[in-house]
């Protein structure tokens, strides 16, 4: 059953699960103390590939952790949802909600004009979904038809996207393209036909649908470059989703069943997130980040009150990514961030092992630091794909968060939320002042899946505490030598007592302040540097606490790791230690 | 309630079923009930290359409809370089044809062009172990069937391989290195500990080895076995680790008889690479049963991460609440004896289950 119409039930209670590669998670929200809340959470290992082939199995282990932690029956005895909830003994949920993120890519085959203006806005609405690009044309594409048909042929891609040409522009071009596509796409063959999404010059719509509808599924969608200054992927984003779920998500084993269960339509975590984020920036008024680590690709999301941009990188992620990583990464950039001695066979021996086993945990203090050191190597590359993706102008430092949303099992599982907030600290290195949460239950993304729908419970298990507070970062813009005095701060928690500091450069500070605690905290940058209110410039702001506190990262921007090794593990040591990590 | 993230299937005697595929459609060797032996082809199939596409219409200034008309094959059919592809007679007597500029296939007319496809390779997949065909999947797979040791393996590398069995380290955790290949090791699958030089496997395969089953070997190894045919299984860990007691002693029992090494197509997620050593007799052992999900207690299980990796211990405490570990992660997890009787808390995320 689908169905989109808003809920309208002010009492409902919603159950919702993910699906990852290696975990599968559940969350139940139901209404507490006249609100929603995040009532609990099940969490097991996800059964979608072998032996199971079944992701059904997953999602009832894990809802049976939620029975179990809250005594509430929700499944009937041959395993099936009870839905809806049941009067006489409270047993079941009114909603059910899948998102999922551990299908495979859809293997996809680009083709426009110039490289660096459709081609790159067909890549970025690409970049909106678990996609691999297995071949591309253009006009910079030197190979003659014969070799292009033979790429169509060899690769069965599931879809061919075609962009190029602004609407009423010249389309000789891509007429001849339709010929090679045309002939490319009806081969005899008893394979099935990728399906064709045309988002280029809309006058040729009409002829691309008399050479193709007939021979293939053919999807019309806005051109994503109407003219040359303008950019418009939001529909063809979305019929990109729409096609991801139907290639790739309907076929995977044991959706069915989960898709009966589901009262609103089967998303995936990425879109899921971008929705709640965006929620988030109209709340926040401002310029918010979400970082999400996978095992088996990484998310950023950037949303501002009007507008959200999503990147996701199939290619990358803490699990089998991690075993043709080292093709992409530099081993000395990711063994940089190790406080220990490591070689670089180690590293790969290390890497690969990972990978085939994605869902285990670190046992010694070199294996985390290990996987720390890979996360910010991945985030720190990933983020740059995505600010080139997304055109943000190259400055030299990021521009200001309002918010920095983490996840992912390597923050949630970090033994200290410490771990957690250096890592993204290290790799991004942003700069301001800006508080960093935590979806440490899992929920952030089930939030966005019903958002459409039931908004109540997405702004009330927002209000209550569905994300995890790490605290406040204050990083300041500028250059001194090491030692020198960067800032003054004075943070005087509300109820009594105060902290007062002197933060040196290319230093990192905690100063701890509890969750649901309140602080006021002055700040008085030394001359030359900017916390964002220009050079000097101070501020007293109220900020709350959480399981790190507040840190003052007076590293300098970009962060400087001495070239010779023990300088380094040393230095790395210490900000460990200063930070208590 | 906690969950196993892993499970090894490790069975000294059990009723086993293989599937063998074709890597693209093709044709089948042989029939439901028939025996086979490991060498035995069981399919045959072409790998797609690239494709020749003829545009009769422009260069003979025919229509669409002409073109159709006086094709001289159908889709599908063989032709051979120089048969006749289009041909149209003329009232005279004397026409217009088209020949195959190759050997291949004729896919059909698309867009009002000729389409064929080369003839590729032929590539043929043999049973690779002894057993009984119980399954067909036309044009695509065979299931045998047969008795006998299975172990799932972590990693493989290479082709399926077929060899006799002879163990090559006095002890699971010893390496074996180069200097200790002998020409008497033609036709074999090699069983050691760990192997560490990349350089063994280009002479092993020039011995004629048939295939390597280590407990270890560092990721270089695996690098380098890509430009080798020989068949690499692992079966505990990539690094330096020994290999799992009771894979070894398995695996030593059964010197000197034949094994298969089965490695999994990477599209197949999840698939395991095999061990398959087939007895004689089918019909004496039982089929595995399902392995448990829940962890319980007097499980066997196998750790996963340092500094316990691939010790083998029993499962002797199960905890309501997560407990902290040695470097203050608190995550769900049991206490677990090792065989040399020390007792440690490990982390659910870090077992794997034997059964």
């Amino acid at each position: 059953m689908t169905a989109t119409e808003p809920v309208t039930q002010s009492n409902d209670s919603f159950l919702i699960a993910e699906c990852g590669h290696t975990n599968t998670t559940v969350v139940l929200f139901d209404i507490v103390e006249g609100g929603y809340r995040l009532v609990a959470r099940g969490s097991a290992p996800s059964t979608v590939d072998a032996p199971w082939h079944d992701m059904a199995v997953g999602v009832q282990h894990a809802i049976t952790e939620i029975v179990a932690a809250t005594g509430r029956p929700l499944l009937e005895s041959n395993g099936t949802l009870i839905m809806p909830t049941r009067e006489e003994d409270g047993a079941g949920v009114d909603y059910f909600a899948l998102l999922v993120s551990c299908a495979d890519p859809l293997k996809v085959i680009v083709a426009g004009l110039l490289d660096d203006v459709s081609l790159a806005s067909a890549r970025r609405a690409l970049a909106t979904i678990f996609a691999q690009e297995v071949d591309s044309f253009s006009l910079a594409d030197t190979r003659s038809m014969q070799e292009q048909l033979s790429a169509i042929w060899r690769h069965q891609p599931h879809l061919i996207f075609v962009v190029g040409g602004t609407d009423g522009g010249a389309a000789d071009r891509l007429r001849q393209m339709l010929k090679t596509l045309r002939l490319g796409i009806g081969l005899p063959e008893d394979k099935p036909r990728p399906d064709l999404l045309y988002a280029g010059n809309s006058a040729l719509r009409e002829a691309f649908n008399e050479a193709l509808g007939e021979l293939t599924d053919l999807h019309v969608a806005d051109n994503v470059r109407p003219d040359l200054d303008t950019e418009q992927l939001l529909d063809a984003a979305r019929q990109l989703g729409e096609l991801y779920e139907r290639h790739q998500i309907a076929g995977l084993p044991g959706v069915a069943e989960l898709y009966h269960w589901s009262s609103f339509p089967v998303q995936t975590t990425p879109r899921a997130l971008a929705m709640v984020m965006q929620y988030l920036a109209a709340l926040y008024q401002g310029h918010l980040l979400a970082v999400d680590l996978g095992s088996d690709g990484v998310t950023f999301v950037s949303a501002q009150p009007e507008s959200v941009q999503l990147a996701v990188h199939s290619d990358l992620g803490l699990g089998r990514p991690l075993q043709h990583l080292l093709d992409t990464l530099d081993a000395d950039a990711i063994l940089e961030w190790m406080p220990y001695p490591l070689n670089a066979d180690a590293l790969a021996d290390f890497m690969v092992m990972k990978a085939l086993r994605p869902g285990s945990l670190p046992f010694t203090e070199e294996d985390l630091h290990l996987e720390q050191a890979i996360a910010r190597q991945i985030l720190r590359h990933g983020f740059k794909q995505s600010a080139l993706h997304w055109e943000w102008p190259q400055r030299a430092h990021l521009p200001p968060f309002k918010l920095l949303v983490l996840r992912g099992a390597v923050f949630t599982q970090a033994p200290k939320p410490v771990q957690a907030l250096l890592m993204i600290l290290d790799a991004l290195q942003p700069v301001g002042i800006f508080p960093v949460v935590l979806d440490k239950y899992g929920a952030l993304p089930a939030l966005g899946a019903i958002a459409a729908q039931a908004p109540l419970v997405t702004v009330q298990s927002l209000e209550a505490g569905a994300l995890a507070e790490l605290g406040w970062v204050v990083a300041p813009v500028g250059r001194a030598r090491l030692g020198q005095p960067v800032m003054q701060v004075l943070m005087q928690p509300r109820g009594g007592g105060s902290i007062q500091m002197e933060v040196e450069y290319g230093s990192i500070e905690v100063l701890p302040l509890a969750p649901g605690q309140e602080a006021q905290v002055k700040l008085q940058p030394a001359r030359r540097f900017d916390i964002g209110y220009g050079p000097g410039k101070g501020r007293t702001l109220t900020i709350q606490g959480g399981a790190v506190g507040l840190v003052i990262d007076a590293r300098g921007r970009p962060v400087h790791l001495p070239s010779e090794d023990e300088p380094r593990r040393e230095l790395l040591r210490r900000w460990l230690w200063e930070l208590g990590g | 309630m906690n969950y196993y993230f892993e499970r090894t299937q490790i069975s000294p005697l059990v009723r086993i079923r293989r599937v063998r595929q074709l890597p693209y459609p093709g044709e089948l060797a042989v029939r439901s009930g028939q025996h086979v032996t490991p060498i035995q082809v069981v399919g045959r199939a072409e790998e797609p290359v690239d494709l020749q596409v003829l545009n009769l219409v422009d260069r003979l200034g025919i229509s669409p409809g002409e073109l159709t008309k006086h094709l001289a094959v159908e889709s599908g059919e063989v032709v051979e370089r120089g048969q006749p592809l289009w041909r149209k007679r003329s009232f005279w007597g004397r026409g217009r044809q088209v020949r195959s500029p190759i050997d291949g296939t004729f896919l059909g007319v698309s867009d009002n062009q000729l389409v064929l496809a080369p003839f590729a390779n032929l590539i043929e997949v043999r049973a690779m172990m002894p057993g009984q065909v119980v399954g067909i999947t036309p044009g695509r797979s065979v299931t045998l069937e047969c008795d006998g040791t299975f172990i799932q393996a972590l990693y493989a590398a290479g082709p399926d391989g077929f060899g006799r069995l002879k163990v090559v380290t006095p002890t699971a955790d010893a390496s074996f290195s180069t200097s200790q290949l002998t020409a008497d090791m033609r036709g074999l699958v090699l069983v050691a500990g760990h192997v560490d030089d990349p350089d063994l496997l280009a002479q092993a395969e020039e011995l004629g080895v048939r295939g390597i089953i280590a407990g270890s070997v560092p990721n270089k190894l695996l690098q380098a076995s890509q430009a080798t045919a020989l068949t690499i299984m692992v079966t505990d860990g990539i690094g330096h680790q020994p290999m799992a007691a009771p894979i070894f002693q398995l695996l030593k029992q059964a010197q000197e008889r034949d094994a298969s090494l089965f490695v999994p197509d990477p599209l197949d997620r999840g698939s395991r690479p095999e061990i398959v050593i087939a007895v004689p007799t089918v019909g004496v052992a039982e089929p595995p049963a399902a392995p448990p999900s829940v962890l319980a207690v007097g499980q066997q299980v196998r750790l996963m991460r340092e500094p316990y990796r691939s010790q083998v211990g029993e499962v002797v405490a199960l905890y309501d609440q997560p407990q902290v570990t040695a470097i203050e992660g608190q995550w769900p997890g049991v206490d677990v004896k090792l065989s040399g009787g020390e007792v440690v808390y490990v982390p659910c995320a870090n077992l794997d289950l034997i059964y």
